[in-house]
């Protein structure tokens, strides 16, 4: 394995990051169910060349493509965090709204009876 | 009878109530492309039914509701603000980045290191005339450089004081043309899509310029508060505010005076500006640019950078000479500057026009005396092994270094951030466009279905995260 399998690899891998990015935008449930495929794919991809990943060593190129792909990370991460903030922040506007707020002042939990719930 | 006619009654308004959500949704589709509009949704209430007391069920249009989520339009006014802070940043940070050149290629760390060169030949022909003249020539393009760098600084100084005062005023018309259809919605104009369409348009522009919230009241109009404390707008009254220059009361330099943003009232509201692209002029211009050429509380690092060179170049320059018990000051400073303001060195640092070349001293009056001595002590600040050859624990061309850096580092994170709250928007939008006519039930079952996902990528990511940094520490040159 060469160096430039290393980068090749390490491009493959942030192919599938920026893949999930674009899921992401979207945030829907549906899209959110396809990122963990595409992020163990992203893992299996490094997971196959670490072991020859020190003989790149100080290469140039594979160096740069392992920060491109720690930025396309480092997005999908605060993608999904601000994703998981707006709903974290509208569950909590829920509660207040259907429950009022708890003794301590903080939004009630919001009370999700068990229900099949269909569409189509 | 009585009972035909009121079930024929109970259908005809049924059908009134199903035509009026024809036209509500026919509305919807003529507007799918205005921007700001939000789909609105007409509520069918059911009648009472109890044929003994004459009533007869059936359905009647309620109130024409909204479908606008305004949790869904305050994350995506949130995420614009964010957007409109980071491309300000990467904009300011550019223009500053090009004044910090480190390849040495140009710019103060040349001139430095050429003059540190004119040095070490000085050295070597202590009493050449030619090597006097090229320091004095090197000197004085150093003492340009500085004030080039310190001129262009005071010049991204003006421009962004130019652009502040621009959003501000951008700020203010924009919050006045709400306060136009906060007028209209008062004069009785209420559940107008189109107008609802331009509130929310109008909101979402004045987001990328400031952080703000904005709360529909009762009577349907608009309150909008700078950072949730100063009132821009109540009603049909806007709260214009300024912006104004001004030096602290107990001013430790005298340096330039700090932006400030006044609300309509007098008061200073600027430290709770903060947040697009209003907080990121103000935070260019009150901590980025003051931290190289100063304000009313601090000298900057370009200022005590050419301070602390000139001061060791010129006591060096200047040894005392011992030899008859009593010191005697020999030799001449090279360089002068303002000794009245910190504030004000860079851009004053000049090479003394009445020295000479002939009047340059070489030699160091010791004892012992060294011939070469003085160029030699000079050429040394280079290496900066002495402590008192150092500015802030290293050389000066390390100093400068730092000083490019924070720059550089801060126009790296900008564009980042820059490129992720460009994603963030498009996301906050799309789960605008998905909250838009979802039931509260199916609600609750979307963020169940959330919650799962997010534990499930989020694991992965923090895997993929920590894999990528292992491959960089064994990639690394």
């Amino acid at each position: 394995m060469t160096a430039a399998n290393v980068a090749e690899g390490l491009a493959a891998a942030r192919a599938e990051v920026e893949r999930v990015c674009g899921l992401l935008v979207s945030a829907s449930p549906e899209f959110l169910d396809g990122c963990p495929g595409l992020l163990q794919r992203a893992c299996s991809v490094i997971g196959e060349f670490r072991p020859w990943m020190s003989e790149a060593r100080g290469d140039g190129a594979a160096f740069e493509e392992a920060h491109r792909l720690q930025s396309a990370v480092r997005q999908a991460a605060r993608l999904l965090e601000s994703a998981l903030d707006y709903h974290a922040r509208w569950n909590r506007i829920l509660g207040a709204m259907t429950g009022g707020y708890t003794e301590r002042g903080d939004p009630a939990p919001v009370i999700r009876q068990g229900r099949v719930y269909l569409t189509g | 009878m009585s009972n035909l006619l009121a079930t024929l009654g109970s259908s005809a308004g049924a059908l009134q109530a199903f035509d009026q959500v024809l036209q509500v949704t026919q509305n919807n589709v003529a507007n799918a492309s205005t921007p700001g509009y939000a789909k609105q949704r007409l509520s069918l209430d059911a009648q009472p039914f109890d044929l003994t007391v004459g009533a007869t069920g059936g359905v009647r249009a309620g109130q024409i509701q909204s479908a606008r989520d305004q949790y869904a339009e305050q994350a995506v006014r949130r995420q614009t603000t964010a957007l409109g802070e980071a491309q300000q940043n990467a904009g300011s940070f550019t223009s500053l980045e090009s004044l910090f050149d480190i390849s040495g290629q140009s710019g103060i760390p040349k001139a430095l290191n050429t003059l540190f060169q004119s040095f070490s030949a000085w050295a070597q022909s202590p009493t050449d005339t030619i090597a006097r003249q090229t320091v004095i020539d090197r000197a004085t393009s150093l003492a340009n450089a500085f004030q080039q760098t310190a001129a262009a600084l005071a010049g991204a100084k003006q421009d962004t004081e130019q652009q502040l005062q621009g959003t501000v005023d951008q700020v203010n018309a924009l919050v006045a043309r709400l306060q136009g259809y906060n007028s209209q919605t008062l004069r009785g104009t209420r559940n107008d899509p189109a107008l609802d369409a331009q509130v929310n348009a109008t909101l979402e522009q004045l987001s990328q310029y400031v952080d703000f919230t904005a709360r529909q009241q009762a009577d349907g109009s608009v309150t909008v508060l700078l950072n949730g404390q100063t009132p821009l707008l109540i009603a049909d009254r806007q709260y214009q505010i300024a912006y104004r220059l001004a030096i602290p009361d107990t001013p430790t330099y005298a340096g330039r005076p700090s932006a400030q943003i006044v609300a309509s009232d007098g008061s200073d509201v600027t430290s709770q500006t903060t947040g697009g692209q209003l907080g990121a002029l103000l935070d260019v211009r009150n901590r980025v640019l003051p931290s190289y050429i100063g304000d009313a509380y601090q000298p900057g690092d370009l200022n005590t950078m050419a301070k602390q060179f000139a001061g060791r170049v010129n006591q060096l320059l200047t040894p005392l000479d011992n030899s008859s018990g009593t010191p005697v000051e020999t030799g001449v400073a090279l360089f002068t500057y303002d000794i009245t303001n910190d504030t004000n060195v860079a851009r004053t640092l000049a090479v003394d026009p009445s020295v000479a070349a002939g009047q340059l001293t070489a030699a160091d009056p010791g004892p012992p005396l060294v011939s070469n001595g003085i160029p030699l002590a000079l050429s040394a600040m280079s290496a900066a092994t002495k402590g008192a050859d150092q500015i802030d624990g290293g050389s000066y061309n390390q100093y400068f270094g730092k000083m490019a850096s924070r720059i550089g580092s801060a126009l790296n994170e900008a564009r980042d951030q820059q490129q992720v709250r460009q994603s963030a928007v498009a996301q906050a939008k799309n789960l605008r466009q998905q909250a838009s006519g979802v039931s509260l039930d199916a609600e609750a079952t979307i963020l169940i279905q959330f919650q799962r996902a997010y534990e499930a990528n989020s694991r992965l990511i923090t895997v993929l995260d920590q894999i990528t940094q292992d491959a960089i520490n064994i990639l690394r040159p």
